[in-house]
């Protein structure tokens, strides 16, 4: 990124009722930037975003907006603007007057007459695809057009950063791809900053410039998505983003690692020798190959087949590999697996090495956690 | 199954709303019979609003029911919103019970706790007169906060949390953000909240009896000290006029609070919104509309004031184009004043009632305080004084004090040096019987209502002392110095009457005599005329002892001065006393309150005479004139000791307990209801196996 920096985050945590939800956060957000905060319930991406927009105020570190500090900056008079979880559309108005709120607001102080409320109400509404709802009753409308009115509410004060707190979340699979496509579209349009708080880790990785992968209250990683997903820093990052096999391992070597009980080529150097790691091996890098090809080999446990591929569970040195093929194999067969050098990705050990890598932590009891709507106070 | 529970359901609310609808039919009843309808008319409605003393209440229950209202809104809204807030849920669902506990608590609870502060705190700060209109405004708006905080809550719960952080992002201040934002969600809460806080005030009478202080009158209070004499029919039209009044407040207020409580998900449209923010507004119109009237119909140099503490309907006020007592004092005395003084003096009289003279000792007790002019009656009279409650008068400041005639000067309770009463009314209990059926042969002693001839048709007194009276009259023993064995020989005279009593009754002896369904009663005289002139078949005498002497109760109310009364004051309420037995006034009283008059003026007066009539012979019949010294030092009800008192009230439930013919109905009545309430739980239980029943049959289908 080399644009100018707008907000910057040094050492900020945050407590509630001795719980440590923020530790020691430190995050830059450059200007026009798509930034995503990603993460497990609890992982303190919410707050994060509370605290940019000053509904929390934090016991340590400092908020520096424009190279200013905010923290004492009451949200009213922050140029940040918001777009909540469940829309928090007001009840008592029409979708006009909601759009028309933070104008109406400041309509004395800078006279604005009523047709430039309405010029910019009608190109918010043209922006978010809401013409001719002008009169409607927001209460009446479906989730979508809800959100649409949210974020057209939010962007009609022309903020320099837009947050957005899990905006998707209460939409059905088929209209939140639509909206992801109309966020980055309406973001690339207006050059607004925008900072997304997500849990859905593809969300993150299609529409992000960057993406800020948080876990227990700290930055695992912060990064593009294809560097996030390529390398990830630690077992948490390898986990959560896409899905992986993490293996212990041994760095022998420069490019030469050993697990499972083979040796590996591979493209990274840089450790100590003889130094443990954890193995990276994303399961459509993994190729089937007949036993006798393999430089492993296993029998396999379960077939699933998932539409694009199947999606093989394999057995290998009491291991549960995962690997997506387009081949079919069948159950209890015995099969070899080929690695490439290029697929194999070493990370150093971390709090997290042993949590999660075999077939039975795989991401998507992760992902019911963060179903849950409400969010850390 | 569904007719049934529609019948039921129709039986319950027939239960419920019976009687008022009974009570609104005899608001339009031309008559003041409670028998039967005579014809449709609107004479109680105008009566009614002629009657000045009940406008002036209505309008102080508005302006009480309005302000508490106001005040309790604001500060219950507040309340909620902060509680709204809390973080921590254990606070909150305690401040949240601790809420709740006010609208469980008795009434009655409250109101003395609240006069027991206020006096307290009264005391403190060294005032004489604490309770008025500030503190019963205090005590209602104490009252209506809980039930603001009840309805404004779930507003709060259900509004989106982030509704006000959505506000502040998008530029409001927290003050903006509250009235713009999170006002509009709760204001239906709010309103209805205030509706009922309004309509909680309004019907308000045991807090309010208790905190409030003299010259301020409420309806319900006013409606309530009615009941010496008995309630006349211009009160059940107040009461259907406020029955009509809070049913369609309720209605609003449901209409505002209840269309998007926590079940009801659906989504209230703005459409929705605007014809109930148009009702809401009429509705307050409408109540400002009617108060403006009430205040415009009641509309106000040196103001002298007299308050005054009397039974209720016990001063001739103006209304039925009456002559109007206090307002003829208030003239008369602000001319005096004035002249007096050299400049312009305004008398106001403010005039409240109580109902008993136990509530009226109460008060006097508790140091409320603030009276200038009380009337209790002959043995209250003399407790008052005994424990220095009362202060002797000036004579020379009551002239007219010549005119109460002698053999009423020096009443049993009043006998010192000192005159500490000057008589008001007096009434004297006679026998009152259907010419029709009772020979004339039978009448003049109490053995009347002792007499089988007349057995079923025999009204006794639903009172222990009038009872025992009757039967210590008929034996010619002391009422007031009878030894426990002579209470106990009474008590058996009552036994041998009670097969022949048709029942123990009070007020309800007018309809039962009046409609014949019963033939003999004893009662005060000027009462018994009343039912004499609705039934012309009914006749009264004075009942004698065997020994020929009239021998029965006899009851006096005089109008007192409480110690706490300063010279000034004192000054003022013995103007006032004269005033009352001046000829004018002193006479409109007499008629009005048809009781017998101690006043010579009264009595000697042609044109009183010829008013009463033949009734003027009823209430002063010679032969009773020449002996109410006898029946004043003999025969009058005093004090009882303690222990007195209580062998009295055991013998009285020995009495009514020891009823077989009731107990018969009794069992009866419990049988039926056991009866009742098991056939209902077997009813369920049957309902709830043959549904599971179904239950199990369906899923067995499903299951094939």
């Amino acid at each position: 990124m080399n644009e100018k920096k707008i907000i910057e985050l040094k050492g900020v945590s945050k407590t509630f009722d001795d719980e440590i939800i923020l530790d020691n956060i430190d995050l830059k957000v450059y200007e026009k930037e798509f930034m995503t905060l990603l993460g497990p319930s609890g992982c303190g991406k919410t707050t994060t975003l509370r605290i940019i927009a000053g509904f929390v105020t934090p016991d340590n570190g400092e908020v520096l907006f424009d190279d200013v500090k905010i923290n004492d900056v009451p949200p009213h008079k922050r140029h940040v603007n918001t777009v909540f979880q469940k829309y928090a559309l007001f009840p008592h108005l029409n979708v006009y007057e909601n759009i028309a709120f933070a104008l109406r607001l400041k309509q004395k102080k800078e006279k604005l007459s009523e047709e430039e409320i309405y010029e910019r109400v009608e190109e918010m509404l043209t922006m978010v695809n809401l013409r001719g709802f002008e009169k409607k009753d927001v209460n009446l409308l479906s989730g979508g057009q809800q959100q649409r009115v949210a974020i057209a509410r939010a962007l009609i004060n022309k903020p320099r950063v837009l947050l957005l707190d899990e905006p998707l979340g209460a939409l059905d699979l088929k209209l939140r791809k639509d909206m992801q496509n109309e966020l980055k579209n309406i973001q690339r349009r207006t050059g607004i900053t925008f900072i997304y708080v997500t849990h859905d880790q593809e969300e993150a990785l299609s529409m992000s410039d960057t993406v800020v992968v948080m876990a227990n209250g700290k930055i695992q990683q912060i990064g593009s998505p294809t560097d996030i997903y390529n390398e990830p820093e630690n077992a948490f990052v390898a986990d959560f983003i896409g899905e992986s096999n993490i293996i212990d391992g041994v760095m022998l070597d420069d490019f030469k690692v050993r697990f499972s009980g083979h040796e590996f080529e591979c493209l990274d150097k840089g450790f100590g020798k003889n130094e443990p790691v954890d193995v990276v091996v994303r399961p459509e890098d993994v190729d089937v190959v007949p036993v006798d090809k393999g430089m492993l080999c296993g029998v396999v446990d379960s077939v699933t087949f998932k539409g694009v591929h199947y999606e093989i569970i394999v057995t290998i040195n009491k291991f549960k590999w995962m690997i997506q093929s387009t081949d079919y194999v069948a159950p209890s067969q015995k099969i070899g697996i080929y690695v490439e050098p290029d697929a194999i990705h070493i990370m150093k050990k971390s709090e997290f090495s042993g949590m999660f890598g075999d077939y039975s932590s795989f991401s998507d009891e992760l992902e019911h956690l963060s179903d849950v709507t409400e969010e850390e106070e | 199954m569904k007719k049934t529970s529609k019948i039921y359901t129709s039986l319950i609310f027939i239960f419920l709303y019976l009687p008022i609808a009974v009570l609104i039919l005899f608001s339009f009843n031309s008559s003041n019979s409670t028998n039967s309808m005579a014809g449709f008319s609107f004479k109680w409605y105008k009566e009614l609003f002629s009657d000045g003393a009940t406008l002036l209440a209505l309008r102080n229950t508005l302006i009480l029911a309005i302000l508490s209202a106001i005040i309790a809104t604001v500060i219950g809204t507040l309340a909620a919103y902060g509680i709204s807030r809390m973080k921590n849920k254990h606070v909150k669902n305690t401040i949240l019970t601790v809420n709740n506990i006010p609208m469980m608590n008795p009434e009655i609870v409250v109101g003395i706790s609240m006069m027991l502060l206020f006096v307290f705190v009264g005391r403190m700060i060294n005032t004489s007169s604490t309770l008025g209109f500030g503190t019963v405004l205090i005590a209602h708006v104490t009252f209506n906060i809980p039930y603001v905080v009840l309805s404004v809550m779930p507003k709060f719960k259900q509004m989106d949390r982030h509704l006000p952080e959505a506000a502040l992002d998008l530029g409001c201040t927290p003050f903006q953000s509250f009235y713009k934002v999170e006002m509009p969600q709760i204001i239906s809460g709010v309103i209805s909240g205030f509706i009922m806080a309004f309509t909680l005030s309004i019907d308000d009478f045991i807090i309010s009896y208790f905190t409030i202080g003299s010259g301020f009158e409420t309806l319900p209070i006013r409606i309530y000290s009615m009941t010496k004499k008995r309630v006349t029919p211009d009160m059940y039209a107040l009461s259907a006029l406020i029955f009509l009044s809070i049913l369609i407040l309720l209605i609003i207020s449901n209409f505002t609070g209840n269309s998007n409580t926590v079940k009801d998900k659906k989504p209230v449209t703005l459409k929705q919104k605007k014809t109930k923010r148009i009702v809401i507004a009429s509705t307050f119109a409408a109540i400002a509309v009617i108060t403006g009237a009430v205040f415009i119909s009641t509309a106000t140099a040196e103001t002298v004031v007299v308050n005054v503490y009397n039974w209720g309907e016990y001063i001739s006020d103006g209304s039925n184009d009456s002559y109007d007592s206090i307002g003829a004092f208030e003239e008369y005395y602000s001319d005096v004043l004035t002249e007096e003084k050299g400049h312009k003096v305004k008398v106001q009289v403010n005039y409240t009632t109580f109902t008993s003279n136990e509530d009226l000792y109460a008060k006097m007790k508790s140091g409320v305080g603030g009276y200038d002019v009380i009337v209790p009656s002959d043995y209250m009279i003399e407790r008052l004084k005994n424990e220095g409650l009362i202060q002797p008068l000036d004579l020379n400041n009551i002239p007219n004090y010549k005119y109460i005639k002698d053999q009423f000067k020096k009443p049993f309770y009043d006998n010192g040096e000192e005159t500490y009463s000057v008589m008001y009314t007096y009434g004297i209990v006679g026998i009152i019987y259907n010419t029709k059926y009772v020979d004339e042969a039978d009448i003049g002693g109490w053995d009347l209502l002792w007499n089988n001839k007349y057995s079923g048709h025999i009204l006794q007194f639903n009172n222990a002392r009038d009872a025992f009276g009757s039967a210590m009259y008929k034996l010619g023993i002391s009422v007031n110095n009878a030894t426990e064995t002579e209470w106990r020989t009474a008590l058996g005279e009552l036994k041998k009457q009670k097969p022949l009593v048709q029942s123990y009754v009070m007020d309800e002896i007018y309809n039962k005599l009046e409609s014949e369904e019963a033939w003999i009663g004893a009662y005060y005289a000027g009462d018994a005329l009343t039912m004499m002139y609705n039934n012309e078949n009914l006749a009264f005498y004075y009942p004698k002892n065997q020994k020929g002497e009239f021998a029965t109760n006899i009851f006096a109310d005089a109008m007192c001065i409480p110690a706490g009364v300063d010279s000034e004051s004192k000054k003022h309420a013995e103007a006032f006393i004269n005033f009352m037995l001046s000829e004018e006034a002193a006479i409109a009283n007499a008629e009005y309150i048809y009781y017998g008059s101690p006043n010579s003026l009264v009595t000697e007066n042609s044109d009183y005479k010829e008013y009463l009539g033949d009734d003027y012979y009823v209430i002063y019949d010679p032969d009773i004139e020449n002996n109410i010294d006898t029946l004043f030092s003999g025969y009058a009800y005093r004090n009882l000791s303690a222990d007195k008192l209580a062998l009295l009230n055991n013998l009285w439930e020995e009495l009514k307990v020891d009823s077989s013919s009731f107990s018969g109905g009794i069992y009866i009545i419990s049988g039926v209801i056991a009866l009742g309430i098991t056939g209902f739980i077997v009813f369920c239980y049957v309902n709830k196996v043959r549904r599971r029943r179904m239950y199990w049959s369906k899923n067995a289908k499903n299951s094939k």
